[in-house]
C-alpha cells in the first residue's frame, strides 16, 4: 500500500508541532478558550514589550503570565529572560555551549541512555521522531549532561528539554540554556540528582499540603495505601510535559520559569482539585493513577486548570512551604541513608555467605543457608543436628 | 465467574531502561508490539484478566533508570509476582537483574513469585548473555526464567500464564479481598537465621 497521500490536508497540530488528537467539542471549546485569552489579554502590553525588547515591570508582567501567558511568537525571548537562562549565559564565556558541544563529541558516561531515550521521547511529534529532531535534542541532552556532570542524564530531562526546543523555535543553544535554568535554579535542589532525593522531598510535601487542603481526598488515598508519589512522580520530574496537553503544560511554564517551583504545588494541587470527585469513587491505587493520567492529558481548559491553582486552592505562605520542605527532606534523606545501611549490611552477609561455602570442606565449619530457604518443616521434625 | 470475585494479584516489572518493559506488557495485556512507545517516567499501571484462572493482574510497569531505583518499594510492596527484564543484548542490564532480584529476596514479599525474562531474544546475532547463565543463575535462585521477544510475541503470554499458575490460591469468600493491598500478616522472614547444613 501506498503511503503520503495529501500534504495539504494532513493532520492537525497544535502551536508546538504535537499531532491533535481527535478533541470533542468541548475540549476543542476549552482550547479556543484559553487560546483567545492569551490573545485577548495584555495584547498592549505584550506589543510594546516586542517593540522595546524589554519585559513588563514585574507586578504587571505577574499578572500577564497568570491570566493569559506568554503568546507562542514571544515564548524564545520572554521564556529565556524570566527563567534567568538569559543571566546565566551572560555569567559564562560566549563559547560556553560550543565548547561543550565539541567536548560531547568526544564521548559521554551518559551517552547510552540519551541514546535509548532519544527515539521514545513525544513520539506524538513529527520533527522529534525525525533523525533532524532527535540530533538536535542529543545535542542539547550531551552538553547538559557536561554542565552538569554531577546529574549527568536523568530520564524526565528528555522530555522537558524537548518542550524548550520546540518552544524556542527549535533552537538547541537556546533550549539548552533553557534546560541549565530550569533544573539550576528553578526547581528544587536535586530534583534529578542521584536517588531523585529532591523529586522525594517535593511529592512528600505535596501529599502534606494535600492533607492540610484536601483532608477528605488525603484519607481516601490512605484507605487505599496509595502514596501520593505513584501519581506526582512525571509531574515534578517532567514538569507537566507529559501529564498535560504539551501546549496547557507550557502555558504552566510561562508561569514556573517566572515564579518558581511553588508553581508546581498549585498545578498538582489544583489537578488533584478538578478530579476530585473522579478520584474519590476509585477503589484502588493502580485505577486511580490510571484515571488521573487519563483526565489530565485531555485538559485542554489551560485557563481554568490555572484560575483553580491560583484562587481555588487557597493561600501557600513561602514560609510555611519552606518549613514543610525542609522536614520532608530530612525524612527523605534519613529514609535513602538507613535503605542504603540495610542493602550494605545484606551484601556484606552475602560474601560472608559465600566465602563460608568455599570453606565448606573444612571440617567443623559451619554452612550457610542458600539464598533462597527451603520452607521449614511443620511441626518441627526437622530437629537433628 | 462474577469478575467481583476474580483473585486480584499485583504484578511488578523491574529491570534495566530500554530493557523492554513496557514492550513485554503491552504485548501481552494489548497483543501488539509498538515501534514508538514513550519512556516511562514513573510507572504505567494496566491489568489483564485471565478468566481460566480466575486471577486479575494488576500490573506496574516501572521506569528503568538506576536513580529511580529509590522509588521501586513503592510498587513492589505487596506485589505477589514480579517480572525482572534485561535484554540480552546488554551484560550491563543482566547484571542489574540481578541486583533487583537480590532486592526482592531482601525486601520484598517473602511468598513473591518471581521471574527472569530475557527479552529481545529476537536479537539473537547481537546476544551477549548466554541463556545457559541465566538459567543457571535463576535455578540457583530458586526463580523461574524465560527468554522472551516482545517483538515476536516469543513466550510472552506464557510467562505470565506461568507466573500466574504459581499465585497461590486464596479461598473464595464472598467479599473479595481489597485489591493492590497485601496486609502481610505473616512475620517478616528476615534472611537472620542461619540453618544447619
Amino acid at each position: 500500500m501506498e503511503t503520503g497521500g495529501d500534504e495539504h490536508s494532513g493532520p492537525e497540530t497544535d502551536e508546538l508541532g504535537f499531532l491533535l488528537p481527535h478533541l470533542t467539542e468541548q475540549q476543542q471549546a476549552d482550547r479556543q478558550r484559553s487560546h483567545n485569552a492569551a490573545g485577548a489579554l495584555g495584547r498592549e502590553e505584550w506589543t510594546r514589550a516586542r517593540i522595546k525588547r524589554r519585559l513588563p515591570r514585574p507586578r504587571v508582567l505577574k499578572k500577564l503570565l497568570r491570566k493569559g501567558g506568554v503568546p507562542a511568537d514571544l515564548r524564545p525571548w520572554v521564556w529565556f529572560e524570566i527563567s534567568g537562562a538569559s543571566s546565566l549565559k551572560a555569567s559564562r564565556p560566549p563559547a560556553y555551549y560550543s565548547d561543550l558541544v565539541a567536548a560531547s563529541n568526544e564521548g559521554c558516561a551518559c551517552a547510552r541512555q540519551i541514546e535509548l531515550d532519544l527515539p521514545r521521547t513525544f513520539v506524538n511529534h513529527p520533527w522529534l521522531m525525525a533523525p533532524e529532531g532527535q540530533a538536535v535534542l542529543r545535542t542539547v541532552l550531551l552538553a547538559f549532561s557536561l554542565h552538569d556532570p554531577k546529574l549527568g542524564y536523568c530520564q524526565g530531562l528528555n522530555y522537558v528539554a524537548a518542550l524548550f526546543l520546540l518552544a524556542s523555535g527549535q533552537d538547541s543553544e537556546r533550549a539548552f540554556w533553557l534546560l541549565a535554568a530550569m533544573v539550576g535554579r528553578v526547581v528544587a535542589a536535586n530534583t534529578y540528582g542521584s536517588n531523585l532525593v529532591g523529586c522525594h522531598s517535593e511529592m512528600r510535601t505535596l501529599g502534606v499540603l494535600m492533607e492540610k487542603k484536601m483532608p477528605r481526598l488525603h484519607k481516601h488515598f490512605q484507605d487505599l495505601g496509595c502514596d501520593v508519589s505513584i501519581i506526582a512522580t512525571d509531574w515534578f520530574l517532567c514538569l507537566f510535559a507529559t501529564s498535560l496537553p504539551p501546549e496547557v503544560a507550557a502555558r504552566v511554564w510561562d508561569v514556573l520559569l517566572y515564579e518558581g517551583s511553588k508553581i508546581l504545588f498549585r498545578t498538582s494541587l489544583a489537578l488533584l482539585k478538578t478530579y476530585e470527585a473522579l478520584l474519590i469513587t476509585m477503589d484502588n491505587s493502580g485505577e486511580l493513577m490510571h484515571a488521573l493520567k487519563h483526565s489530565t492529558g485531555q485538559l485542554w481548559a489551560a485557563d481554568r486548570l490555572l484560575s483553580t491553582a491560583f484562587k481555588g486552592i487557597g493561600g501557600l505562605p513561602r514560609a510555611q512551604l519552606d518549613r514543610i520542605r525542609r522536614k520532608q527532606h530530612a525524612q527523605v534523606a534519613m529514609m535513602l541513608r538507613e535503605r542504603e545501611a540495610k542493602r550494605m549490611a545484606a551484601d556484606r552477609q552475602q560474601q560472608q555467605e559465600q566465602q563460608g561455602k568455599h570453606q565448606e570442606e573444612q571440617p567443623g565449619k559451619k554452612q550457610r543457608g542458600a539464598a533462597r530457604k527451603p520452607a521449614r518443616l511443620a511441626n518441627g521434625t526437622d530437629r537433628q543436628g | 465467574m462474577d469478575l467481583q470475585q476474580y483473585q486480584s494479584a499485583k504484578l511488578v516489572l523491574l529491570g534495566d531502561m530500554g530493557a523492554g518493559k513496557s514492550s513485554l506488557v503491552l504485548r501481552y495485556v494489548k497483543g501488539t508490539y509498538f515501534d514508538d512507545l514513550a519512556a516511562t517516567v514513573g510507572a504505567a499501571f494496566l491489568t489483564k484478566v485471565i478468566h481460566e484462572l480466575g486471577i486479575k493482574f494488576e500490573i506496574w510497569d516501572t521506569a528503568g533508570q538506576e536513580r529511580y531505583h529509590s522509588l521501586a518499594p513503592m510498587y513492589y510492596r505487596g506485589a505477589k509476582a514480579a517480572i525482572i527484564v534485561y535484554d540480552i543484548t546488554s551484560p550491563e542490564s543482566f547484571a542489574r537483574a540481578k541486583n533487583w532480584v537480590r532486592e526482592l529476596q531482601r525486601q520484598g514479599n517473602p511468598d513473591m513469585i518471581m521471574a527472569l525474562a530475557g527479552n529481545k531474544a529476537d536479537l539473537e546475532e547481537h546476544r551477549a548473555v548466554s541463556p545457559d547463565e541465566a538459567q543457571a543463575y535463576a535455578a540457583e535462585n530458586g526463580i523461574y526464567f524465560v527468554e522472551t521477544s516482545a517483538k515476536t510475541a516469543a513466550n510472552v503470554s506464557e510467562l505470565f500464564m506461568d507466573l500466574a499458575r504459581k499465585i497461590p490460591k486464596v479461598e473464595a469468600t464472598p467479599k473479595p479481598p481489597q485489591a493492590g493491598i497485601a496486609l502481610d500478616s505473616q512475620p517478616a522472614a528476615a534472611p537472620r537465621s542461619s540453618c544447619c547444613g
